[in-house]
């Protein structure tokens, strides 16, 4: 079943096309890796995919609702960190969380502190929920970010370039977090990130752009049959440069 | 609604500039209190004056705080809502939510409007009891029309309506900061361009003057005096900035 599907998108700035005539889909369960070098459009596509932006042309839907135009249900499927998730510092984790869990209808007044607890529960903060965010280090603000974008119970999670700015550590605290998502409650992830050797090991399937253009998608072990001897990582330098 | 009223609401007061603005207008205040019950005469304008009494001085405290609370307090509480979270990133997360952006919009304005209302209402209520406390009481009052005069009870709703009306230039004042803070890129070119508004409606027409110097328009409209339309411009301000400040939400990309 079909997530995400991305159908001719396009957006340009002035005469500039950020991004051109992309498609392609998404399916249920898949952890899927996005990658493309910097100006790629990979921000661009995300912001488009979670309705900050819009598109020139094309359609972007989710569960088969429309971004645009079903905005309200299309939105309610996702949990999404763009660019690095912003917080209140001066207010605790949980207090940042139970501000969000508010503006998702789907979760009722009386189950809000619960819920709460779950996701931070989820993401190994329970302990420090109570803490304000000030003092917590990158690593937990990015657990914390992962932690609101489960607050809907989301069927997809989008993350930009989630491993920003994180100790090897924090990267693996990232990567066992995002694979245990996937497996224990099934969630879909479309990870967008510079780093190829950690997508590799958390990714089934690979989007691939470069200058805004679909450059290549399929499934990670199709990647490695058309990359041959070379690794991932020289062929893909090899898309980039050709 | 409610969920979203409450979100913003709890996301105002957990900002520094709120409580900042606000105890600086609690100072504010309290020091044009003590000011005004050092003065014996309260002044509608150079010209114009009144014996300070029981029963105008929280009119007389509205003109002394007025040009903080449009120039000041209410400009600097609209641009940190607006584009202080959307330039410090916080509203991003908001945004991702499945919420209306229209909503969203009204949810602020409606929470600032209510801010400003509780700012107005404290100030009534200080002034009345300033008043009363500190100066004499009397049977007759006039205001800037000296052929009309008011009981206690007269002078109270005459005060009452004044602030009503203030309140309205208020919310002018936010509609049209909305919609500045919606344009302009920066908090800092957002106050700029606000100020430079507000400055330039004297030159372009005294119609909209109001913006400027509101309690100067509230007391010549109250004593009959006022040779402009009040309401009206007051209106398409708050109806025209508001509903333009919410289409352009609906339109425009989030890109910080």
């Amino acid at each position: 079943m079909k997530v995400l599907e991305i159908e001719h998108v396009t957006k340009k700035s002035g005469r500039r096309t950020l991004v051109g005539d992309m498609s392609f889909d998404i399916m249920q369960g898949d952890v899927c890796g996005f990658v493309g070098p910097n100006g790629a459009g990979k921000t661009t596509l995300i912001r488009m995919i979670t309705g900050l932006i819009r598109p020139e042309e094309g359609r972007i839907r989710i569960e088969g609702f429309d971004v645009q135009r079903d905005r309200m249900k299309a939105l309610g499927q996702v949990g999404a960190i763009v660019e690095s998730p912003i917080f209140f510092p001066y207010m605790s984790g949980r207090d940042n969380l139970l501000n969000l869990v508010k503006l998702h209808a789907n979760i009722p007044k009386e189950q809000r502190k619960a819920r709460v607890d779950e996701v931070l529960n989820i993401v190994g903060l329970a302990s420090r929920g109570q803490d304000k965010v000030k003092t917590y280090s990158l690593g937990m603000k990015q657990r914390l970010g992962i932690a609101q974008a489960l607050l809907g119970n989301p069927k997809l999670i989008i993350l930009d370039e989630p491993a920003n700015g994180l100790d090897p550590m924090g990267i693996r605290e990232l990567r066992n977090l995002i694979l245990e998502l996937n497996e224990k409650h099934g969630i879909t992830f479309f990870v967008s990130s510079h780093l190829l050797d950690e997508l590799q090991r958390i990714c089934s399937r690979f989007v691939i752009i470069k200058e805004g253009r679909l450059v290549w998608q399929g499934t990670q072990e199709e990647w490695q049959h058309i990359a041959g001897s070379s690794s991932l990582e020289d062929h893909f330098v090899e898309m980039m440069t050709s | 609604m409610m969920q979203l009223l409450q979100s913003d609401w709890q996301r105002m007061w957990k900002r520094k500039k709120t409580f900042v603005s606000m105890l600086i207008f609690v100072g504010i205040v309290v020091l044009d209190c003590l000011f005004l019950m050092m003065q014996n005469l309260g002044a509608f304008d150079n010209v114009s004056t009144v014996p300070l009494t029981a029963q105008n001085f929280s009119l007389f405290l509205l003109k002394e705080v007025s040009f903080f609370l449009v120039l000041i307090i209410g400009p600097i509480l609209m641009i940190d809502s607006f584009n202080g979270e959307y330039h410090g990133g916080q509203l991003r997360l908001v945004l991702i939510r499945p919420i209306s952006f229209m909503k969203l919009f009204a949810a602020k304005w409606i929470n600032l409007a209510v801010i400003m209302a509780m700012f107005l209402v404290a100030t009534f209520a200080i002034g009345e009891l300033f008043g009363h406390l500190f100066k004499p009481s009397v049977d007759t009052v006039v205001f800037l029309n000296p052929d009309r005069s008011y009981s206690p009870a007269g002078a109270f709703m005459y005060c009452l309506e004044s602030y009503g009306l203030f309140m309205l230039i208020i919310l002018a004042q936010l509609s049209l900061t909305g919609l500045i803070c919606t344009v302009m890129p920066s908090p800092i070119i957002c106050y700029l361009g606000w100020v430079g508004v507000a400055l330039g409606t004297v030159y372009v027409s005294d119609t909209f003057s109001f913006l400027m110097f509101g309690m100067s328009a509230i007391f010549q409209w109250m004593a009959g005096s006022y040779t402009h339309a009040l309401l009206m411009p007051v209106f398409v301000c708050m109806v025209l900035g508001f509903a333009c400040t919410m289409l352009w939400w609906n339109r425009r990309n989030w890109v910080k």
